[in-house]
């Protein structure tokens, strides 16, 4: 059993199918894990908007 | 074999059945990975700390609030849990509605769910066969990875009980906050309609998603082959434009009149689907496409020999007439 982050992980503990990466929501969405097998939201403790990605700055005010 | 994406329970009254739920669905498109152009260096995402530009690995990463001038709440796993305490355990069923009733609008995702145990096949079998009886879909809400999702269970066709995620009323956009218009609908003429009518008419068909294939990603998948064995990729033809609309009546009859030719020119499904195959080989799936272009009644709710009776019948009928 590993001793860092997977024994924090309620869903590593239950034996459920999930991913670690962060889902990224867009219209493709994308996970930050390349190996990823299902973008399903529902297999994503963490989420993140494209939106909320984009630097402050680079934002249009257009 | 998948491995559930929750374990929980199903509650229908008193009644608790403990399931497991799976992914019945998913996507069947090309998926690209990202280069820099010109390397086959592949492009990666890194979570960092924003000011030690360290990564931090998973479990380090906790979800915060903004609440106003920068400032964040800190929120743990365990704090949400505590907030709706046994919700991300199971599902209550609250109401029962009938299917029709929900606007698609709100369809999300759909997943199995299954008895977690051979034991629980009984209380599951008998919520299934209530609800097939009945044609409803129970209604409930429950929590899953620190959000609530609101559901439709309903008895699937392989004797499975489908859970499909629904969006909330207040996910729904307004068109009148979002468009920048709305569009004004004029009360369309008599013989306009009654030839769009006609039209949609000739165009009515039984819903039957094994007809359409996406046609897009059998080209890329297409192109991709032909890029690795070094083949000349040459750019299709695009698609005549349609010709302008002068009067929309005359474009809707021709449209009605090339309807009608294309139907005469192929043969009636009923003829088509004459079974010359032995149906006692045939698994429910077939059956129940064969049932579904013999326009069998109910056949949803049959079983896979009630399926075999009703299609033989009907194609006997079909043959006479
Ligand atoms: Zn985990
Ligand atoms: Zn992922």
């Amino acid at each position: 059993m590993p001793t860092t982050p997977e024994r924090r992980c309620p869903e590593c503990v239950a034996a459920v199918a999930h991913c670690h990466g962060t889902l990224i929501q867009a219209a493709a969405p994308e996970c930050t894990d390349t190996t990823c097998a299902d973008l399903d939201i529902a297999l994503h403790p963490l989420v993140i908007n494209l939106a909320d990605l984009t630097p402050v700055r680079s934002r249009s005010v257009a | 074999m998948a491995r559930p994406i929750w374990h929980g329970a199903i509650n229908f009254g008193l009644v608790t059945v403990p399931v497991d739920m799976f992914g019945a669905t998913e996507d069947h498109t090309v998926s690209f990975r990202q280069f820099e152009r010109g390397t086959s260096d592949r492009i990666r995402y890194k979570r960092v700390n924003e000011r030690t530009g360290d990564e931090v690995a998973y479990g380090d990463i906790v979800k915060g609030a903004e609440v106003g001038d920068g400032e964040y709440v800190i929120i743990e796993p365990e704090e949400l849990d505590q907030i709706a305490p046994g919700r991300s355990r199971t599902i209550d069923i609250s109401s029962f509605v009938a299917l029709e009733e929900i606007d698609p609008i709100h369809f999300q995702k759909t997943y199995w769910l299954a008895p977690a145990k051979e034991e629980y096949g009984k209380a599951y079998g008998l919520l299934l066969q209530a609800m097939r009886k009945t044609g409803r879909a129970g209604i409930a809400n429950f929590v899953m990875r620190g959000k609530e999702y609101l559901t439709a269970v309903r008895a699937g066709d392989d004797d499975l009980l489908l859970l499909t995620t629904l969006l909330f009323a207040e996910d729904l956009r307004d068109p009148a906050k979002e468009l920048k218009s709305l569009p004004e609908i004029t009360p369309a003429r008599g013989r306009e309609l009654d030839m769009a009518v006609t039209l949609i008419d000739s165009m009515t068909d039984d819903w039957t998603p094994e007809d359409y294939e996406d046609t897009y990603a059998r080209r890329v998948e297409k192109l991709i082959e032909d890029k690795k064995a070094g083949r000349e990729v040459v750019a299709e033809d695009a698609p005549a434009h349609p010709t302008k609309v002068v009067d929309l009546f005359e474009a809707l009859s021709k449209s009605v009149e090339s309807r009608k030719r294309r139907r005469s020119d192929t043969p009636s499904k009923r003829a088509a689907a004459k079974p010359s195959v032995d149906l006692s080989n045939l698994t429910k799936a077939e059956l129940d496409k064969m049932a579904r272009e013999l326009d069998v009644k109910g056949r949803s709710k049959m079983t896979r020999d009630q399926l075999q009776d009703a299609v033989a019948t009907a194609s006997t009928s079909a043959q006479a007439s």
